[in-house]
């Protein structure tokens, strides 16, 4: 079996379709400014991606999962038996408001929920939690645990809030009962998306963060990867052992 | 970044992690198995270089399906499977990469 750990989506309008009547004043709408789309909602705008065919390899169809069929041909050409579903919206955290945030949150899970229900379990999903609300954030992942999510989705930071904030300690106990990994996608945490280092390095200080909280150890049975952060700083994390690796090194280093 | 926001006492949270030496976090080989840590992995990524560091079963592959950064390859997969087959990297693992260890970690 072959299956793609990351892959993505993009929003469409039909993603804000499961917004509540109460909250539609949160809805995001698509503006044209100078030439660029853009999304639009309560405190914030973001482009809205216009991606080429040629360039991804992929439709627009098959992108926003308008059409979930052509996806999985897609997929049967590719080799690939499932793939697990990452937004592209909220690879930056879209609202520093709880209430816009739950909004937004719950609209996306709900849709990509239906979406993939039509897949026969070939396009699995990470839950988008809204971390403004824990309270709301653990429904949210017990709900998506029981419609096709096998993973939540977090940044190295949210909110300015590091990985081993004792404020995630009740996120990790409850994806830990619910056997969910914590799937630590690089993004930015910060809803205004200024970052003074690439997305990548503030995923991977996580590790460090957790590790030296004694995370993983307080909950032994929660899995946490690092998706889409290259592999090559593992081998840091991991350490050089011992003299032995650092013969090959040497080793390596004299043959070029 | 992480320590200006917020001020964390690292030192107080190592020494009451049970087990754990006062003073030392083990890094070793063994920390991503040990921690259940995962990271997934590119194609240009020098894996035979990474998988000397003991990560063979903590490694996942990932499209970036819809995207077209850096890290978009469609057909990782195959790519990967065929540096199984070239000898690059061990079959075997080729296909933990591709398998099993995304079946492990997403629970699948």
């Amino acid at each position: 079996m072959r299956i793609d750990c990351d892959a993505h989506v993009d929003e469409s309008e039909d993603t804000w379709a499961f917004i509540e009547e109460s909250d539609a004043r949160f809805r995001p709408v698509t503006v044209n400014a100078a030439g660029r789309r853009m999304w639009m909602w309560p405190g914030r705008t973001r482009p809205r991606h216009e991606r080429s065919d040629d360039t991804t390899g992929t439709t627009e169809a098959t992108r926003t999962l308008h059409d979930v069929a052509a996806r999985l041909r897609h997929m049967d050409e590719l080799g690939i038996d499932i793939q697990v579903l990452y937004p592209t919206f909220f690879l930056t955290t879209p609202s520093d408001r709880a209430d816009v945030e739950l909004a937004l949150c719950k609209s996306y899970n709900r849709w990509i929920a239906s979406a993939t229900e039509r897949s026969q379990g070939r396009l699995r999903w990470v839950v988008v939690p809204p971390f403004l609300s824990m309270d709301k954030a653990l429904e949210e992942i017990r709900w998506a645990k029981d419609h096709g999510a096998c993973g939540v989705l977090k940044k190295g930071t949210e909110h300015n809030r590091g990985a081993a904030d004792p404020y995630f300690v009740p996120l990790y106990e409850e994806a830990s009962r619910l056997d969910m990994p914590i799937c630590m996608h690089a993004g930015s945490g910060d809803p205004t998306a200024v970052l003074p280092v690439s997305p990548r390095l503030h995923t991977i200080s996580a590790c460090i963060d957790l590790v030296g909280a004694g995370i993983p150890e307080r909950f032994p049975a929660l899995r946490m990867g690092w998706i889409e952060c290259s592999a090559s700083w593992t081998i840091h994390v991991a350490g050089h052992g011992g003299p032995e690796s650092k013969a090959e090194l040497g080793k390596r280093n004299s043959a070029g | 970044m992480v320590a200006r926001n917020r001020k964390q006492n690292w030192g107080s949270g190592i020494r009451q992690v049970e087990g754990r030496d006062a003073d030392t976090i083990q890094l070793d080989q063994d920390l991503f198995r040990r921690l259940r840590f995962y990271s997934s992995c590119e194609t240009m990524d020098d894996l035979p270089y990474i998988l000397k560091f003991g990560t063979e079963d903590n490694l996942l592959l990932g499209s970036d399906y819809t995207h077209s950064d850096q890290s978009a390859e469609l057909r990782v997969h195959e790519i990967i499977e065929r540096r199984g087959r070239d000898g690059e990297i061990p079959m075997d693992v080729a296909r933990k990469l591709a398998d099993t260890n995304a079946r492990r970690f997403y629970g699948l």
